[in-house]
């Protein structure tokens, strides 16, 4: 029965059709499937099938994957409130764009595929100085700072990435803390994020989400 | 050193260029004029080129995703992309016609005699000038004519232009840029009238087109701690520029001042035109543009927002899109699936689609099944459609062509939703719909319903309104105490940035769907 569930549900995403995604996992619930089994064997690798299929299709469709990273986030958010134990939560991300940065939408694809990747995301919204980007990541524990820019000029501002990578090095968290970055300025030029001193960049929202899930993996070897 | 033969403009050129510059590197410098928004990093797609003869560097990825197959074939490529192996012959698809002033309205020769005082009104947009001469005593409009901003060279949009402006060279050339432009107009209405009748020059424009103007304060635009606050965008040198403009003394050059760093007079200007707040009937105004600005008004207070729009309304970035001009399509019926009529502007042959053509094109796609509202073809493995527009008419539009006028589109709508949802303003209490921007002035407004670029009002309630803001300079031309209600307009004025609107992002998501406006 799972298969068949599976099968409907990646078509429902690939067709972005949220109201018979839903439907699929509402009737999926009825006949006795955990939430469980729904966000990991179901959510989950739909997600990272459209992953690869994004990261092996040059002419990917941004406005599709927002809608699927919106469907995917809501069915994980409804499911998880139903989990039988809290789930294990793979690591936390703190998420926000640079200072001088308005640009909130890239963020919502890297923060929909991490949600459902079972990564914490702690989202502190746009124009966030490098101090605030520091601070939530101590409070909350996070092992990866995820800065968004869309313009070449915040990307490039030693308020943004340069001056987290600065707090980081004089507070001696470089091992604890790792720095990604992503957006526009960083697919022109593929070596920029090494310019403003990141540990790593993707290219996208939902290649974002696999770059930062290995580097949690990675840490925590 | 390969030498560029160019054929453009019934010429032919001789040009060198160097193995490690590009094409569009070798035009540039020799200031050849091509369209280009993005300075050459392969996004705008408005540097075609057709290579005629020549070895040249492979087609790259930017190209095979800016281009189709079609414009491939036909030796269509982007002169920034593609670097000299040999001697090349190539031809300009989209040459950028900044060195003329264009007519907008004919002249109204009743208007011209020695007495009557004149005035100049200045639209200046980032993408054009609007400019008009006023007859001050008789408050009419002589003439008014339009041509693209010349700093286009400098980026398609606001930001590339205040990134380039962070150098002072740049920031100084942009500025000359227009002063020439303006002074070319002016050395035509010297024949009309004489100078010394000319009492005022009033510009209008958004606050970094202004600030770059005034060479103050643009830089702090790059800071968005300054969006909302008022910046000062005064000419302060006013002699300096009626000598760069050949005007005499008699001539008081300023501008109107904006209303925020991202509310400009222009917008202002807009308001007055259109009589937006005359009353206490709700009214909304939209502005298509590269970035989009929209006002609703409740009765008693003014909702103002702006959001990027992406260029793409301007038809940059997109495979076959062109900005409102000669030889752009700029509408498109479709009495039968396999064979559409066109519109073409000027009597060129055409070269591509204006925002409006796109928008007909995408709701003719979807009402035949061709797209479906997701943005994705309904033959799963077609990267791209070929238009029926006519045998000679090869275009065809792609799927990131698809892509990206779906993320302009969400923007403003998502924007337009929430400025209802912030305001509390329900969406049948709105007795107008004004539509300005060079974009609005040729929509198909039921089609940009269907698709969800306007919101769902009965038709009669929606006016395409066109030069909103140089009418609006005019009115303030000949009734400068205006000028003393813009704090009056401040107080009432609510300014909502999207950035900080909660649930902006699902809404932006919502409005993703190539479908009718969802309240």
């Amino acid at each position: 029965m799972l298969t068949k569930i599976i099968t409907a549900y990646n078509e429902a995403v690939f067709d972005t059709d949220r109201d018979q995604a839903l439907e699929i996992i509402h009737q999926a619930v009825a006949e006795g499937i955990t939430p469980e089994d729904i966000v990991f064997k179901v959510v989950i690798p739909a997600m990272e099938l459209m992953i690869k299929s994004i990261s092996e299709d040059f002419d990917a469709n941004l406005a599709q994957h927002f809608m699927a990273s919106q469907i995917a986030s809501q069915v994980t958010d409804e499911m998880v409130a139903k989990f039988q134990t809290s789930p294990h939560v793979v690591g936390t991300v703190i998420l926000g764009t640079s200072h001088g940065d308005m640009h909130t939408l890239g963020k919502r694809i890297v923060s929909g595929c991490l949600r459902s990747l079972m990564i914490e995301v702690v989202d502190l919204g746009v124009n966030i100085p490098a101090e605030q980007f520091v601070e939530a990541a101590l409070t909350h524990n996070a092992s990866v700072i995820a800065i968004s820019s869309m313009m070449m000029h915040t990307a490039r501002s030693e308020l943004g990435c340069l001056k987290v990578r600065e707090i980081l090095k004089n507070k001696n968290l470089e091992d604890k803390i790792k720095i990604v970055v992503g957006g526009a300025p960083y697919r022109w030029d593929p070596h920029l994020y090494q310019a403003v001193q990141a540990d790593a960049w993707a290219e996208d929202g939902i290649t974002a989400g696999k770059v930062i899930k290995e580097l949690i993996m990675e840490m925590q070897k | 050193m390969p030498t560029l033969v160019l054929s453009t403009a019934g010429k032919t050129l001789h040009l060198t260029c160097t193995a490690q510059q590009s094409v569009l590197e070798a035009l540039t410098t020799a200031q050849i004029k091509i369209s280009s928004a993005c300075a050459g990093h392969g996004f705008c797609g408005l540097c075609k080129i057709t290579l005629k003869a020549g070895v040249v560097s492979q087609l790259t990825a930017i190209e095979q995703d800016k281009l189709s197959q079609s414009q491939i074939a036909q030796g269509t490529r982007l002169a920034c992309q593609v670097y000299p192996g040999s001697d090349l012959t190539l031809t300009i698809e989209n040459t950028l016609n900044t060195l003329s002033w264009k007519r907008l309205s004919s002249l109204d020769k009743i208007l011209l005699n020695e007495q009557d005082s004149y005035a100049i009104a200045l639209d200046l947009g980032t993408t054009q000038l609007r400019l008009s001469l006023w007859n001050l005593t008789q408050q009419r409009r002589v003439m008014a004519w339009l041509i693209f901003n010349p700093q286009y060279q400098f980026g398609a949009d606001i930001l590339n232009r205040l990134t380039a402006a962070q150098s002072l060279d740049n920031a100084t050339e942009m500025l000359l840029l227009i002063q020439q432009a303006i002074k070319k107009i002016i050395r035509v209405i010297a024949k009309l009238i004489p100078l010394a009748q000319l009492k005022k020059l009033y510009v209008v424009g958004n606050t970094a087109m202004l600030a770059l103007l005034a060479q103050k304060n643009y830089l702090s635009l790059l800071n968005p701690t300054y969006w909302s606050q008022y910046l000062d965008c005064t000419i302060t040198n006013v002699s300096a520029w009626q000598t760069a403009l050949g005007l005499t003394a008699t001539t008081d050059i300023a501008t109107v001042p904006p209303l925020a760093g991202f509310i400009g007079s222009d917008l202002l200007a807009g308001l007055f035109s259109t009589g937006l707040m005359r009353d206490t009937r709700c009214r909304l105004l939209i502005d298509f543009g590269t970035n989009s600005e929209m006002a609703l008004w409740d009765g008693s207070k003014l909702w103002i927002s702006s959001v990027p729009g992406g260029p793409a309304f301007e038809g940059c970035g997109i495979s076959c899109g062109m900005p409102v001009g000669e030889g752009a399509i700029y509408q498109i019926a479709a009495p039968s699936s396999s064979n559409w009529d066109y519109k073409v502007i000027g009597h060129s042959k055409p070269l591509g689609l204006c925002g409006s053509g796109l928008v007909d094109v995408i709701a003719h796609l979807i009402s035949t099944r061709q797209l479906q509202r997701n943005g994705r073809f309904t033959t799963k493995e077609a990267k791209e459609i070929s238009l029926p527009l006519s045998a000679t008419v090869a275009l065809a539009i792609k799927k990131q062509d698809i892509d990206i006028f779906q993320q302009a589109k969400a923007a403003t709508g998502a924007a337009i939703v929430q400025l209802f949802k912030q305001s509390g303003v329900p969406l049948a209490a709105i007795e107008t719909l004004f539509v300005c921007g060079a974009f609005g002035q040729f929509l198909t407004i039921e089609n940009a319903q269907a698709i969800g670029l306007l919101p769902p009002l009965a038709a009669e309630k929606i006016q395409l309104y066109q030069n909103s803001a140089l009418k609006g300079c005019e009115l303030l031309l000949s009734r400068p105490q205006s000028l003393g209600s813009l704090s009056e307009i401040r107080a009432k004025t609510t300014l909502l940035n999207m950035s900080y609107v909660l649930n902006f992002d699902e809404c932006f998501v919502e409005n993703l769907y190539l479908q009718p406006m969802q309240f």
